[in-house]
């Protein structure tokens, strides 16, 4: 018994030490887990890169469609129908080439309608004296002469029985008679005056009805034999033709296209760029043009036009305001005009830009800043941005070459902070 | 086998038993089970300890009151002046609470299993089982000094210290910071007397202890992650 008890002994400062071992072991794990948590509290893990150099291409997107620089559409100026069609699209024409035939029903019918119409004219203009006054006017002329003559004389006549009747050698009858007839003679003057006048009206717009009758006549020939022309639809420039919307068979209305001619030579491309890039547009920058129907390809254009008015666009995603531009393109068998095209226009270049990522950006209050690692700590850095590309903008003042930026700074990362990448 | 006199189990060997003998050791306090001495022993250390850091506990208290703009200096004066003597008072009041509610849960594990321990054996347990978080409250203290007042909040001696430097809020950090080691322990000799003093197997005790005890920490947890605001920034 007293062995059990001795060994019993043996055994228990084992089991203690161990216990006591562990909890020491519990006891040290948390207090230096509690300093080391203490100590590193504020540090912030952040992923940084770095300012450096490196040539920078501003690009605009833009998109649109292009058209030939030079082209015309020829409308239908007539009803008829098409007897034949004597091109091809993409065929090569030259000014005067009969491009297609249309059966006009009634042309000449008018021609002579018009012709006819424009005869009368002519003749009713013939029938007005050579002086082109009209016979009432001469009638009013010669009547008022002659009241003009007869009142001189009377006029006279007052005149001198006046004296004579002042000198007692006539009676006052006499002299009233002579001041009647004075009296009589002035109102028919007045009256001849007064017709001569209106004559002379009359006879100014009615031959003005005449000229204007003549000369509608004669715009109405005019346009007879234009119409009739189409019969043999030429072309007025020298191109390709682009399209053909009408063939053999078709009934046509004024107005219907008929043919489009265009000098494939130089195409253009007219985009919208949106306001905010509008004033980086300038003539004579570059662009390059890429369409989905060519996607292996690369066309080469030039900014020719940038509208000085912005113009205002109501799409499905609401209102957008946008300047006009046009870019000439050189043609080329591959691009037609109808392609929608997407644009990048360069508007700036810096071959030794200093530059940062756009994820070190931080705006705020308008301004733009950057967090940048000094002495192992984060300090907000204002800074001036200018070109940018899509993935980097530059840092114009406020940031040195090799310096270390903060991407994608969490919004628990205060001034002074200290960091650990 | 050895002839243990029970009877003659001192106060002190009762303390010391508990940690490094907890069957035998409950099995001595079950055949007398005093409940008084060991609590004021352990009320009073409790309090002491919270006492000695009532100057770091008034500074931490400052420091958060003047966060709050509706707070005037008047009332940040006043709060502090009670947050130190409020905390003891907690330290005193708050362990009796806590040893009723763990009784409370032990002996209805005893009524439903037909169990064997009567309410002052149960209450026993509790007060001895929570000599693991007197431990805790030394471990805690001790930092609160080297470390001063703000390192109060992120003082911690729960599974949120495997957590890296700065995470303070979360459901994860939530539910790791409610798991105390310290609570751990005294759960598992809270456990392990219950079996003693209910002649039940132990293991079924703990089982129903910690199952009520993950339930506990998940809810408190999730309402924390829901309406929390994390570890404030001093």
């Amino acid at each position: 018994m007293e062995n059990e008890i001795v060994q019993e002994k043996k055994g228990f400062p084992l089991r203690k030490t161990i216990i006591i071992g562990l909890v020491v072991l519990l006891l040290g794990s948390m207090i230096g887990l509690n300093i080391y948590r203490a100590n590193n509290k504020d540090v912030v893990k952040v992923q940084t890169a770095e300012v450096k150099t490196k040539a920078l291409v501003e690009n605009v997107l833009a998109s649109g469609k292009v058209s030939a620089l030079e082209k015309e559409s020829i409308y239908s100026r007539v009803t008829g129908s098409i007897i034949w069609v004597n091109v091809k699209m993409g065929q090569e024409v030259k000014p005067g080439q009969v491009l297609m035939e249309i059966d006009i029903p009634d042309a000449q019918q008018r021609i002579m309608q018009a012709r006819s119409t424009f005869a009368a004219a002519e003749a009713a203009m013939l029938k007005t004296p050579g002086d082109g006054r009209s016979n009432d006017l001469v009638d009013a002329q010669a009547l008022y002469d002659k009241a003009e003559n007869d009142f001189a004389l009377a006029k006279e006549k007052l005149k001198r029985n006046q004296s004579l009747f002042d000198a007692g050698a006539i009676s006052a009858s006499d002299m009233e008679a002579v001041q009647s007839a004075y009296d009589l003679a002035n109102s028919e003057y007045k009256r001849a005056q007064g017709n001569l006048n209106a004559a002379r009206n009359g006879s100014s717009a009615t031959l003005n009805s005449l000229q204007a009758s003549l000369e509608a006549a004669r715009e109405a020939l005019k346009v007879a034999e234009k119409d009739a022309e189409q019969h043999e639809l030429k072309a007025t420039m020298a191109g390709k033709v682009l399209s053909i919307p009408v063939e053999k068979g078709d009934m046509i209305a004024p107005n219907t296209l008929l043919i489009s001619i265009g000098q494939l030579s130089t195409l253009k491309v007219k985009a919208d760029i949106a306001e905010g890039d509008a004033g980086k547009m300038k003539i004579g920058q570059s662009v390059n043009i890429t369409a989905a129907a060519l996607p292996d390809q690369i066309f080469k254009g030039k900014v020719t036009e940038v509208g000085l008015e912005a113009v205002s666009k109501t799409k499905s995603q609401g209102e957008s305001t946008s300047v006009p531009v046009v870019v000439n393109v050189k043609g080329s068998g591959h691009l037609r005009p109808g392609y929608n095209v997407d644009l990048k226009i360069r508007t700036a270049e810096d071959k030794k830009a200093l530059v940062v990522p756009f994820e070190a950006l931080v705006e705020k209050n308008g301004k733009t800043s950057v967090w940048v690692i000094r002495d192992g700590k984060a300090r907000l850095q204002n800074i001036k941005t200018g070109i940018s590309d899509s993935t980097h903008i530059q840092v114009i003042r406020g940031l040195k070459q090799g310096e270390k930026v903060v991407v994608n700074p969490s919004s628990n990362l205060k001034d002074g902070s200290v960091v650990k990448t | 086998m050895i002839l243990v006199n029970e009877d003659s189990m001192s106060m002190g060997k009762r303390f010391a038993g508990v940690v490094f003998s907890p069957v035998k050791t409950f099995k001595a306090i079950g055949e007398d089970p005093r409940i008084l001495v060991p609590a004021i022993v352990i009320i009073v250390i409790s309090a002491l300890l919270t006492a000695f850091i009532i100057p770091e506990t008034q500074e931490l208290t400052k420091l958060l009151l003047q966060k709050n703009p509706e707070m005037t200096p008047d009332m940040i004066e006043q709060s502090v002046k009670w947050a130190g003597i409020g905390a003891v008072f907690s330290a005193i009041l708050g362990m009796p609470i806590i040893w009723l509610i763990q009784a409370g849960l032990l002996a209805l594990y005893n009524q439903l299993s037909i169990g064997q321990a009567t309410f002052k054996q149960l209450f026993t347990v509790a007060i001895f089982s929570s000599i693991p978080s007197l431990i805790n409250s030394v471990i805690v203290v001790g930092l609160t000094k080297a470390m001063g007042a703000k390192s109060m909040l992120s003082i911690k001696t729960s599974l949120a210290l495997l957590l890296p430097p700065g995470q303070d809020s979360g459901f994860l950090y939530n539910f790791l910071n409610s798991a105390n080691l310290f609570t751990i322990w005294a759960l598992l000799l809270l456990s392990i007397g219950g079996g003693v003093m209910m002649n039940k197997d132990g293991k079924k005790v703990g089982i129903y202890i910690f199952a009520l005890w993950l339930v506990y920490i998940l809810v408190s947890s999730i309402f924390a992650t829901k309406f929390g605001t994390g570890t404030p920034a001093l």
